[in-house]
């Protein structure tokens, strides 16, 4: 695991962000209220349910919300100084893709079907980097090999669908990382992946990271990767941060009771059971919220407390904590 | 827990409140259903609703505006170019006259014509032809002609299309050996006609075969039926697979016994709504066909013919050519609403249909 | 590429061919075929020249003779003489090309520059004024009869508004006299682009795609353009070819409204004639016209939808 660097101030810093969107149905509360940092050269894993709030916490930090039916209610977002909610959509458009970048999970429909690779990859950088265009082809290779393409200068004229899914997908991390952005957003990168192709394509976002000191944030719902790949884990549940702290204490200190229950879910290879564990009972309705802890109906340790009020964090080491009423 | 209580005292004939029709309004196709069902009953009961024959000749009366119109002279120069006018209005005035009655232009040797345009009124609400025909009787048996030639082509084709893709889909049960072929013959089929330009075939057919009612029945049959056997097929394919036609196959059932017991209640739905959405195609090119004169013959009324028959009155009784236009036009709007409507509530996936 | 277009200029051939053998059986169903050239009840031909015309169509001979001799006559251009005014059916047809070429030019130029762009305005501001606007017009395309359209139009146009002239094309080219019947014939047309160019561009600016090409910092104009419209033009590309076969329908009826004097009044005329070697040679034509659009477009297609040419 690289080092994180922390006497410096943190690259990315979410405060209270609020998301919500209004449905038919009511107004549902996707983001309620999220905070976290991110450090310079750290790797950051969001974990979660479906319905957790994930997703959406990752299109918020890129404005990438569709505003007419959700927005953006409170919060701040600071990249490098900069509060990317206060920027007008024109600068917010000259930040993604540069100082911040995204990969996204499905490589088969990640790529626009009638563009050549090489058009897709070099429009980042002509968009964002004023260099002459013999350079912009250059630049657009020399990214190509680093996500080992092989031939890339023939590979540049082929379209999507004569590539297989795990170059498509390698193409899409190549465009993350064109621009050398601060932070790279992975939205569950290796899902339509096959289980080979996982492990190269995670060891090649480790390498990159660590040539460029790179700022990683994974958003997924497997444990494995998150033991491979992450510094520090950010658990969501119903909209909200439910647990935060490094790999090490999450995984052997799980202090909430849904990150116990998601740990227990995984099924290990030592284990011999005759049933696997799940989590009984259902995630809450995101426009219906209760009034207390969202977990409190699933939860094996609930109190009547559970049900009142919230649950603040509670810290439960250096740089872990916990919002439970367990800890108080 | 919300504390749910039967109020005892609204009794079961309570009027419905405004927000309880609004409800049924949002829901349900009020507008169209209304429309087409009054069309439909008028149309059907042609003779207890027009006020008149709808042949009948009345010379004295030709050319009355609708009711709403007011009386008026106008003074028009001939043109050189003359298509088909009232002769008979054609006077020989003085040019002091003329420019009196405000004719500035007048000079010797023209030709003015002076029509008079009686005021419309109740006696007939849609006005009169060139012949003085009542418009609104016209009307109302034009739409009941377009309503059994649809009714007749429709049905006709639907028996057929559905039979054919029923039969299509279930293929490969009935001749386990040459199914699949006969399925994708009779698809091929279903192909080749949709590239088919329909008025125009209907025309080459027309002269070969003449103009007769049972030509028209039979092209408007033949534009009803390839709707059907795509769609119908596609509902056969996964409803073949379910369990109860499982069940049906395993306690000896014949193979057409499950296609018309067991698979044809399943395709129902998907074949109500195309009807309701090919309906409208079918008005339309019935009234396009009489328009050009392929289609219902004269003098039997058609809103088609009538809209042609007006073409030549434009100028002088614009409402010949209206009224009947106007209902083509309503019907297929109504149509179309229902269909969506149908389409929306039964059978979502049809939505490419368009 | 190449191969592409050669494999698709045989089908064409192949399914002319078919055509042709439709059309003459066509002529042959009816019993003795010299019957389709005179007029109801058999008038019009003297006993010599009825025996002249069973010379002349073969009659003797075979039918499939009969068929071989009535191709090659219709490959070098003899399509036999109008009934009415015994003018070889070519010339006729020749002149009146010209106008309906250049109707359908136009009404394609309107359904194109209305449908589309309101298609994609109607998709990018959905739910909105546009959007109903969009909707409204599409609806009313599919929904009125043409033929009344166009005489509505020249009803409140020509005769009360005396905007625009009446109709019939004048001798010199004269914008006006199109205006009307270019949108009477392109209309519906244009309804059935504004559908499928909205819904394409609804179903594209969902995809994963846009999503990414946004997430690059790509501003939202080309998104819009680049990236989403080149994708859902696809649909509406592919509809061309049905709405210049739509074309050849509404031809007729628009020119019949408008004493236009091109292909589709003299099918018109040849149905009300009961002028049948006029109507076989315009069958002919229109297949021919048909075919040759649906290569262009496919071809069209190729060249925009890199999946096709190199799947």
């Amino acid at each position: 695991m690289a080092a994180a660097d922390t006497s410096e101030a943190p690259v990315l810093k979410v405060e209270n962000l609020r998301t919500y969107f209004r449905t038919r149905w009511g107004e549902v509360k996707a983001v309620d209220g999220v905070n976290f940092e991110l450090r310079k050269g750290e790797t950051l894993g969001i974990v979660g349910e479906s319905g957790s709030g994930k997703s959406v916490t990752m299109l918020s930090m890129m404005r990438l919300i569709p505003m007419p039916p959700g927005r953006i209610v409170e919060g701040s977002i600071t990249l490098d100084g900069e509060d990317l909610l206060q920027l007008s959509e024109s600068e917010m458009s000259k930040v993604r893709g540069s100082k911040i970048a995204l990969i996204i999970q499905d490589p088969m429909t990640s790529l626009n079907p009638v563009l050549s690779i090489g058009n897709q990859v070099t429009e980042a950088i002509r968009i964002h980097q004023d260099i002459p265009k013999r350079s912009v082809m250059e630049k657009a290779l020399e990214v190509l090999r680093k996500v080992n393409i092989p031939a890339a200068e023939s590979r540049v004229r082929d379209y999507p669908h004569q590539m297989s899914g795990g170059m498509r997908q390698r193409v899409v991390g190549a465009i993350g990382i064109s621009c050398q952005p601060l932070v790279l957003i992975a939205d569950e990168p290796t899902t339509s992946l096959d289980v080979t192709i996982q492990a190269q394509y995670l060891k090649l976002l480790k390498d990159l990271q660590q040539e460029s000191d790179l700022s990683l944030i994974f958003i997924t719902h497997d444990f494995g990767i998150v033991a491979k790949m992450c510094d520090r884990v950010a658990v969501m549940y119903a909209g909200r941060i439910v647990e935060m702290g490094s790999v090490r204490d999450i995984f052997n200190t799980p202090s909430h009771p849904y990150t116990e229950a998601l740990l227990a879910s995984v099924p290990k290879m030592e284990e011999d059971v005759d049933r696997l564990f799940a989590i009984d009972g259902q995630p809450p309705l995101l426009h219906d919220l209760p009034v207390g802890c969202a977990f409190a109906d699933r939860c094996q340790y609930v109190m009547d407390r559970c049900r009142e009020e919230y649950p603040p964090e509670f810290p439960v080491a250096e740089g872990h904590y916990s919002a439970c009423w367990r800890l108080a | 827990m919300a504390e749910v209580t039967t109020d005892l005292r609204r009794s079961r004939f309570a009027v419905p409140s405004w927000g309880q029709i609004g409800y049924v309004i949002r829901r349900w196709p009020v507008g169209p259903i209304a429309i087409l069902a009054i069309l439909v009953i008028v149309g059907a009961f042609a003779p207890v609703f027009a006020p008149y024959d709808p042949l009948l000749i009345e010379l004295e009366a030709r050319n009355t505006p609708p009711f709403w119109v007011e009386a008026q002279t106008e003074l028009r120069l001939v043109s050189q170019r003359v298509d088909k006018l009232a002769a008979e209005d054609r006077h020989k005035i003085s040019l002091r006259d003329a420019r009196k009655k405000g004719f500035t232009e007048a000079e010797v040797g023209q030709t003015i014509e002076i029509i008079t345009q009686p005021a419309g009124s109740f006696a007939h609400l849609f006005g009169t032809d060139q012949t003085g025909r009542d418009i609104l009787s016209r009307w109302i048996f034009g739409a009941r002609v377009s309503l059994q030639v649809t009714a007749v082509s429709l049905t006709s084709g639907l028996v057929i299309g559905v039979a054919m893709g029923l039969i299509a889909g279930y293929a490969d049960q009935i001749f386990p050996r040459w199914g699949r072929h006969l399925d994708e013959a009779i698809m091929r089929v279903v192909e080749i006609t949709f590239a088919v330009p329909t008025i125009l075939v209907a025309l080459v057919i027309v002269i070969v075969f003449g103009k007769s009612f049972i030509v028209l029945l039979g092209l408007l049959a033949f534009v009803a039926w390839n709707a059907f056997p795509r769609n119908v097929r596609a509902e056969v394919l996964s409803l073949k697979t379910s369990d109860y036609v499982a069940l049906a196959k395993i306690s000896g059932a014949s193979s057409f016994r499950i296609l018309f017991v067991h698979i044809f209640p399943g395709v129902i739905n998907t074949v109500l709504v195309i009807a309701t959405l090919r309906v409208g195609q079918l008005i339309l090119i019935e009234a396009i066909l009489s328009f050009l004169g392929a289609g219902v013959q004269p003098p039997k009324p058609a809103w088609g013919a009538m809209v042609a028959d007006g073409r030549e009155y434009l100028g002088d009784a614009w409402w010949i050519a209206f009224f009947p236009g106007m209902g083509i036009f309503l019907v297929v709007v109504s149509l179309n609403f229902l269909g969506d409507w149908m389409r929306d509530r039964f059978d979502p996936r049809l939505r490419q249909l368009d | 590429m190449s191969r592409f277009i050669v494999r698709r200029i045989f089908y064409m051939f192949l399914t002319m061919m078919i055509a042709t053998l439709l059309v003459f059986s066509l002529s042959r169903i009816v019993g003795d075929p010299r019957l389709l050239y005179v007029q109801e009840g058999g008038y019009g031909l003297s006993p010599e020249a009825w025996d002249a015309l069973g010379v002349k169509l073969h009659l003797d001979k075979p039918v499939a003779v009969q068929y071989l001799y009535w191709l090659g006559d219709a490959v070098t251009g003899d399509l036999g003489e109008s009934m009415l005014d015994r003018k070889p059916v070519w010339e006729i047809m020749w002149d009146a090309l010209g106008a309906t070429l250049q109707l359908a030019f136009f009404g394609w130029v309107f359904a194109t520059l209305v449908g589309v762009p309101l298609g994609v305005l109607s998709a990018v501001k959905r739910g909105s004024v546009w959007d109903y606007l969009g909707r409204s017009v599409a609806l009313a395309g599919q929904t009125l009869p043409v033929f009344w359209v166009g005489i509505m139009g020249i009803l409140i146009f020509a005769v009360k508004l005396e905007w625009l002239p009446v109709g019939t094309r004048p001798e010199e080219f004269s914008p006006k006299h199109f205006i009307m019947p270019a949108i009477t014939l392109g209309w519906f047309s244009a309804a059935g682009y504004l559908r499928l160019t909205r819904s394409a561009m609804l179903d594209v600016m969902d995809s994963e795609y846009v999503k990414l090409a946004r997430a690059k910092g790509v501003n939202a104009t080309g998104v819009l353009w680049k990236h989403a419209f080149r994708n859902a033009i696809i649909a509406p590309l592919t509809f061309s070819s049905l709405v210049l076969a739509g074309f050849i329908t509404g031809a007729i009826v628009t020119e019949t409204v408008f004493s236009w004097p091109g292909l589709g009044r003299l099918a018109f005329a040849s149905v009300d004639d009961n002028d049948f070697p006029v109507m076989v040679g315009l069958m002919l034509l229109f297949t021919f016209m048909f075919l040759v659009v649906n290569l262009l477009t496919d071809i069209l297609y190729a060249y925009v939808d890199p999946r096709i040419r190199y799947g």
